[in-house]
């Protein structure tokens, strides 16, 4: 079983990736997306998550958040543990950058009912929250929407999307896709959060500053260079 | 096409020394090299062979003599090709790595096996080759090979990949490669593209290339949503076999969640094309270690560039779309999508490639 310090001597600079990661890992950090451990060690180096102090280790069977004060704001690291094997890991960051390489942006419609939630989490899909901890997480997720901290305050008609969320013993966890409209224009843009929430209150993730009146992810034109209108 | 005992089998959340530590033999696979251990071993073990050890010559012992390899880009026939095409990539992308992510697989016949490979391929641009001059650059592609398996040889292959996200990350021009392709596509003998044309025609006389799912299968859940989709524009209601918070990847960079990006997704593809089909040319499903089930859907789509979207104005041409989509499971609700077209190929039939 991968322990705590395993988790944090990773996040800090890469440290024990072999016997960690597997080789099919998928890395988000710094805005750019990795695979393999050769590509995550390279981006946990230079990614450097300096914590300011202890981050709080949440932890289920398939899911793990690192979350703490960095010098950039709330920080965090996730991972999905695949037995004693890390098979996915997210690196949050208010210092990371947004996605750099262009993509083809998925023009919809976030809630395709007027009466839609703006909390999207499938209690089905989470075996690792438990019943008594779902209303509790919805609701502070509800409020970081309501009344968000300071860095996503630029945003306008946010939604989170929960794809992972645990029951731990010091409170529920989530990882989820931000969306919502920033800048000049009703541009949408997504990152990704980190939310634990416990006895003693909710820590959420920071998220980078804006880049510009339209962010780079998934705002580049789908195809550069097409054909002249005819 | 079901695989209800093999859990074991599935590379997901096993390290690579695992998976290519030698083992018995504990499927019976009549006519394969006894260091093959079951038919995913065999997928995985003989692609590590053949590209990171680099004999590729093993293609000889590991495909048909005439084997027939299907891409969005043209179709090869025959083993030397495989060797001429694998060394060329080899030549421009010399340490490529091939990161197997899971073999969705079936026995379709006795001895007659379909797999699904999925892989992420890291690699450094750093020959001259179809990609141009070298660029140096790191970059990733995915890829999902279907591969018809008869006694230790390939004999039939599907192979879709995401070239346009290739070509970006080398940071070159995904629109002049595609009208470089169709230029030289329009040269020379155009019976050469006759396959598209037949398989254009074969989608739209609704003619897939497998029997359709039991109708309780996960298979058969997520094949009526596509067809939900796209044969009867019902986008909501096909959606709903996923997950409120489904994520999912697409090719070129997109990027799926929830309902809403599923959605997004098939429409942008929808949306432009008139006459749209879609038909399902092969399913499997196989258990995941976690109690989750995988499915691999390759599908086709055909219908007509008739409205301005994303690949661009309208060019009144006929589309071909070869898709293989691998989903994961979850108390009957898909929660990952990994669909793989070849946006290039896509391009280069906007561009007037690949024939009439």
């Amino acid at each position: 079983m991968i322990s705590d310090q395993q988790l944090l001597s990773l996040a800090a600079n890469g440290a024990g990736i072999d016997a960690l990661v597997l080789q099919t890992c998928r890395t988000e950090i710094l805005g750019q997306e990795a695979y393999g451990r050769e590509a995550t060690r390279s981006l946990l180096r230079r990614a450097q998550i300096n914590w300011t102090s202890d981050p709080v280790v949440a932890r289920a069977a398939s899911f793990a958040v690192m979350i703490g004060e960095t010098s950039a704001g709330i920080g965090a690291m996730a991972v999905d543990l695949d037995g004693d094997w890390i098979s996915r890991i997210w690196g949050l960051s208010a210092a990371f950058a947004l996605a750099t390489v262009p993509r083809v942006d998925v023009p919809g419609d976030l809630d395709l009912h007027q009466t839609a939630q703006r909390i999207r989490l499938s209690a089905s899909s989470l075996p690792d929250l438990q019943e008594q901890d779902r209303a509790p997480l919805t609701k502070a997720l509800a409020t970081l929407l309501d009344d968000p901290p300071q860095s996503w305050s630029a945003w306008r008609r946010t939604r989170l999307t929960v794809i992972r969320a645990a029951s731990t013993p010091v409170g529920a966890v989530a990882l989820a896709r931000l969306t919502g409209e920033t800048g000049d224009t009703e541009a949408g843009t997504g990152c990704w959060v980190a939310v634990l929430t416990c006895a003693s209150g909710t820590l959420a993730t920071d998220i980078p500053p804006c880049a510009g009146p339209r962010l780079p992810a998934g705002l580049i034109p789908a195809f550069q260079d097409r054909p002249a209108e005819t | 096409m079901t695989n209800a005992n093999e859990t074991l089998w599935s590379p997901v959340g096993r390290p690579i020394e695992e998976i290519l530590a030698p083992r018995p033999r504990r499927q019976d696979l009549s006519g394969f090299e006894p260091v093959y251990s079951d038919i995913v071993d065999y997928i995985l073990r003989c692609t590590h062979r053949i590209w990171e050890e680099k004999n590729v010559g093993l293609c000889r012992t590991h495909y048909g003599a005439d084997c027939v390899v299907h891409t969005l880009a043209g179709e090869t026939r025959g083993v030397d090709q495989v060797i001429a095409n694998t060394l060329a990539t080899l030549a421009e992308f010399p340490d490529r790595t091939l990161l197997g992510e899971d073999v969705i697989w079936s026995e379709d016949a006795p001895g007659r096996y379909h797999t699904s490979h999925r892989i992420i391929s890291p690699m450094t641009h750093q020959g001259d080759g179809a990609f141009g001059t070298a660029t140096h650059r790191r970059a990733f592609v995915l890829t999902i090979a279907d591969c018809v398996c008869v006694e230790n040889r390939i004999v039939e292959e599907w192979m879709a990949r995401d070239n346009l996200w290739l070509a970006r990350q080398l940071g070159l021009d995904p629109w002049a490669i595609a009208q470089a392709q169709a230029a030289a596509d329009q040269d020379g003998d155009q019976e050469r593209h006759a396959w598209r044309r037949a398989d254009l025609q074969r989608v739209w006389e609704g003619h897939g290339l497998t029997a359709p799912p039991p109708r309780d299968s996960a298979s058969a859940r997520i094949a009526r949503a596509f067809d939900l989709a796209i044969n009867q524009a019902m986008l909501g209601e096909a959606a709903m076999v996923f997950s409120s918070a489904v994520e999912g990847r697409w090719p070129s960079g997109r990027r799926i969640f929830g309902r809403p990006g599923w959605i997004g997704a098939v429409n942008q593809l929808l949306a432009m094309l008139d006459r749209p089909a879609w038909v399902l040319d092969h399913w499997a499903e196989t258990p995941l270690p976690g109690g989750d089930t995988a499915v691999a859907l390759r599908w086709s789509i055909a219908g007509l560039h008739a409205r301005r979207g994303v690949y661009g104005p309208a060019t009144g041409r006929h589309l071909l779309v070869l898709g293989i989509s691998h989903f994961t499971v979850r108390n009957a609700e898909v929660i990952e999508d990994t669909t793989v077209f070849d946006d290039l190929a896509i391009l280069r039939q906007i561009a007037g490639g690949l024939g009439q």
